[in-house]
């Protein structure tokens, strides 16, 4: 909303006609000057991103297999949606296989603090499971 | 005889000797010689002086010479004379004697060639009569037939033989030189060779013995020879121009077939191919394409692939230095434009994985695991055994496999291949502002049944990540602007909601991507409030994952206005499009708040040096958008008037401004991916260091690949390439070089 708010203050974006009615308007009311202005219409931007999990630092991996939490755990073909990091909670991140596995194995503790293990939260309060079915 | 003369006395054994020189000078054929070689030889021909000599020996009857001292060759009479006048004649010969005789028959030849040939023309219009041979050439034959000097044996075959290969040898030329297209050239040679060659040869040695000393087929050799060696000194057009000239290759097999020249071909081969090809001045994907076209070639000509390694191994030891041979390689499968055979190769229906292929330089290494072989038999020659005994066997071990991998064994390591493969995806990708992938999709499963899908892995994701950024791309528009319909109807307002700055994004998977540019800058607050927004509906629709925005990747596509009031009034517009980098689109951005800025506000403003923002408004300033304002301390930059903008606005096109290339496109670099690489051996030089005080480049070189051969990372560099990570670790003044060319670690 806010971002909204900011557009329609900077970017004047109407159809041409308008725009320059609005200008003529604009030029009378302001006081006459001979400097040329500039206006700015962004038609497309084409960002580049990399997303990540959002897990600790950029460095940190997989405490289990030892992989980024961006990249794959063993099994898991694509990163991302087929790979998703769950967060227990104590804190600590897995992907989803690889604590899948642990759990599977009569195992019922975080790996790392021993913790009994509960799916929980990310660090930022976001929900995880039925976001990563 | 003098053997059966009786005893005699040492005087009259000198009287004898005497008699006997008396009776060789006066002997007719010595006389005749003498009278051959005579002063006034210039003003008679030699076919006159030779009619002469004929005359001699015809006329020349036991009773006209003492017949106890003509020699006795033979049991014939008449052979021993002849074999006496040819004694005497070669007797008196000088050096270029025999040469006359070539330089006789070459211009004899000469004549029936032209007349062959104008026979050859008239054929199609009319039936023309046989013309007469020569009469006075025939009286020449004869006479020489009866000296019996062109008979097998006789001395003039050396002249006639050399007289015919250059006669021949001119004729193929003529005839197939730079004729690469067309089929049945060696029969034409051949149909020289009996209309023109036979009837000659008959009239020159006569009938009998054209069949006897089977002329016939040494003629047929000599064709075939002239043509190997007429193709030899074109081989390497002949190469060029492949598959247009599969005639000429198809037709060179053939005759091949019959001389067994094949390595005299390879030999000439390889040195033109030396020559054309391995120098500074060829391109690299010409010569690829001439390896190309030499594979093809010689596969024709040589299937068991043998003539093929030893002439190609120049160039593929000349490809392998070069530095953009992989690129080219990789650019041409993949490139339908570039591409052309190789793109074709690509798609071939029989394609079949690449085998373990190992350089050729690491094979020696690899041979102490293996036991001897002690079957090992040698090779077949190259040359190929008549009929199809051994076709069966045509492609042997060493050899074989396609093109493609004949390429990939340049370097012996597919990983190169794919690696470069996925710089140049990346780029691609990256460039990809329709996110549209069908055509990367369909190249990666053709390179997967090549290289293994393990190998094509990380492209895979990649192309997967900009499918599935279009997927969330569309959909977080589409939240969006609903967002603002209903924040529009909320608000009451009467208009259409406005139109927002449209963002979208190429979300990777960094992991998967090669080492992507990354500095930071801070762009324009409207900007950076589209990126948000847009980031934070990422994070809506993904909890948990976020976006972290590359600013130095991507495109930005902009409309700018110059807007200028007249003194009547009014306002005159000047409007431009653009598509540039991002942060040419922030520093632009910056004007429409100000018109006036100096370089140090825009630094300050966006996070990054001075110096940068001057190259990168440079763009800006040559597109005429803005001016620098002279006459200031500082460097000023202000929106330019419309006049000025006008000045080429005249030219659309040149206005027109394309993708700034300087900080565009090339979002990935080998350079950044390769330093990665070499990151992980900083520790382990730095802790060498410490412990030995300095080393050589050399030393240090040895050393890692001792020492660093874990499962993860493994040495594999280039002295080269470490020289050039030692060079970047001097700059960020983290090792010294001394000028002995010893590193050693800074002392803080």
């Amino acid at each position: 909303m806010e971002s909204r708010k900011r557009q329609s203050d900077t970017a004047v974006i109407v159809p041409q006609q308008q725009r320059q009615q609005q200008q003529a308007m604009q030029f009378s009311n302001t006081t006459p000057s001979t400097r040329s202005r500039l206006r700015v219409r962004i038609k497309r931007f084409h960002g580049v991103a990399k997303w990540t999990w959002n897990a600790g630092s950029e460095d940190e991996v997989c405490g289990i297999c030892q992989s980024p939490f961006e990249g794959v755990a063993p099994g898991a073909k694509y990163p991302g949606d087929e790979c998703p990091v769950v967060f227990g909670k104590c804190g600590h991140a897995f992907h989803l296989q690889c604590v899948a596995t642990w759990l599977n194995s009569q195992r019922t503790t975080c790996p790392y603090c021993r913790q009994e293990w509960e799916f929980g939260q990310s660090s930022d309060q976001r929900r995880v499971s039925e976001q990563n079915p | 005889m003098a053997q059966t003369l009786p005893m005699v006395s040492t005087e009259q054994r000198a009287h004898l000797g005497q008699l006997r020189i008396q009776a060789v000078q006066t002997r007719p054929s010595t006389v005749a010689a003498q009278e051959f070689f005579s002063g006034d030889r210039k003003s008679k021909s030699l076919p006159r002086r030779i009619r002469r000599l004929t005359h001699v020996l015809e006329s020349w009857t036991a009773e006209n010479g003492s017949p106890e001292l003509v020699c006795s060759f033979s049991s014939d009479p008449r052979e021993s004379r002849r074999q006496a006048m040819t004694a005497a004649v070669m007797a008196c010969a000088d050096a270029s004697f025999l040469k006359s005789f070539q330089v006789l028959f070459r211009r004899s030849l000469y004549q029936r060639q032209q007349k062959y040939q104008q026979q050859q023309e008239e054929d199609e219009e009319e039936e023309n009569d046989e013309s007469s041979p020569d009469q006075e050439e025939l009286t020449l034959f004869q006479d020489l037939r009866t000296l019996g000097w062109i008979r097998k044996g006789g001395m003039l075959q050396q002249p006639l033989g050399e007289a015919l290969h250059q006669t021949i040898f001119k004729y193929v030329k003529t005839i197939i030189s730079a004729e690469f297209e067309e089929e049945n050239m060696f029969e034409r040679v051949q149909g020289f060779k009996e209309l023109a060659l036979e009837p000659w040869l008959q009239d020159l040695v006569g009938p009998e013995a054209l069949e006897q000393d089977d002329w016939s087929s040494r003629l047929s050799y000599s064709c075939a020879e002239c043509f190997c060696l007429v193709r030899n000194e074109e081989i390497f057009d002949l190469v060029a121009e492949y598959p247009d000239s599969h005639p000429a290759v198809m037709e060179l097999e053939r005759v091949l077939d019959r001389t067994r020249m094949h390595p005299a071909l390879g030999q000439a081969l390889k040195e033109s191919l030396i020559r054309r090809l391995n120098h500074p001045g060829a391109n690299t994907s010409q010569i690829i394409d001439v390896y190309i076209n030499t594979i093809k070639v010689l596969r024709v000509i040589d299937p068991s692939d043998r003539l093929l390694q030893v002439v190609t191994e120049p160039v593929r030891a000349y490809l392998r230095r070069r530095h953009n041979t992989v690129r080219c390689i990789i650019t041409s499968l993949t490139d339908q434009e570039v591409g052309g055979d190789l793109y074709e190769e690509l798609r071939r229906q029989d394609a079949r994985p690449l085998e373990h292929v190992t350089a050729e330089n690491e094979s020696d290494d690899d041979e102490d695991d293996e036991p001897p072989d002690f079957d090992w038999q040698p090779p077949p020659p190259i040359t190929k055994p008549k009929g199809t005994f051994f076709a069966s066997t045509g492609v042997t071990k060493g050899g074989g496999g396609d093109i493609l991998s004949m390429l990939v064994s340049i370097y012996g390591s597919k990983e190169l291949f794919v690696n470069e493969y996925r710089l140049m995806l990346a780029d691609k990708l990256l460039a990809n502002l329709d996110f549209n992938t069908d055509k990367e999709v369909h190249t990666l499963e053709l390179l997967k049944l090549r290289f293994g899908e393990v190998s094509m892995r990380n492209c895979e994701i990649m192309v997967k990540d900009t499918d599935d950024s279009k997927r969330i791309v569309s959909n977080i528009q589409n939240t969006l602007q609903s967002n603002d319909r209903a924040k529009a109807i909320a608000d009451l307002a009467s208009e259409e909601p406005p139109m927002r700055d449209p963002v979208d994004a190429e979300i990777v998977s960094h992991i998967f991507w090669p080492a992507l540019k990354n500095e930071q800058f801070k762009h324009h607050p409207r900007l950076q409030a589209d990126l948000d927004e847009f980031g934070a509906e990422y994070a809506r629709l993904k909890n948990p994952r976020r976006l972290v925005w590359l600013n130095q990747l991507g495109t930005v596509q902009l409309e700018l206005d110059v807007l200028e009031p007249q003194p009547d009034g009014t306002m005159a517009i000047e409007t431009r499009d653009f598509s540039v980098a991002p942060l040419l689109a922030t520093l632009i951005a910056h004007f429409e708040d100000k018109a006036e800025w100096t370089l140090e506000d825009l630094s300050n403003e966006t996070g990054i040096p001075e110096q940068q923002v001057q190259k990168r408004m440079a763009y800006w300033v040559n597109n005429r958008v803005i001016k620098l304002v002279s006459g200031r301390d500082q460097v000023t930059y202000e929106v330019a008037t419309t006049e000025h903008l006008l000045q080429i606005g005249n030219d659309q096109s040149a206005a027109f401004a394309s993708i700034d290339d300087d900080d565009h496109g090339q979002g990935v670099s080998l350079a950044a991916q390769e330093e990665e690489d070499l990151e992980v051996y900083e520790s382990y030089i730095c802790g060498m260091l410490t412990n030995l005080g300095q080393l050589p480049l050399e030393r240090i070189h040895n050393m890692l690949k001792m020492f660093v051969t874990g499962s993860d990372v493994k040495y594999n560099k280039t002295p080269q390439q470490l020289g050039m990570f030692l060079k970047h670790l001097c700059k960020q003044e983290k090792l010294e070089c001394g000028p002995d060319g010893m590193y050693k670690l800074v002392k803080k």
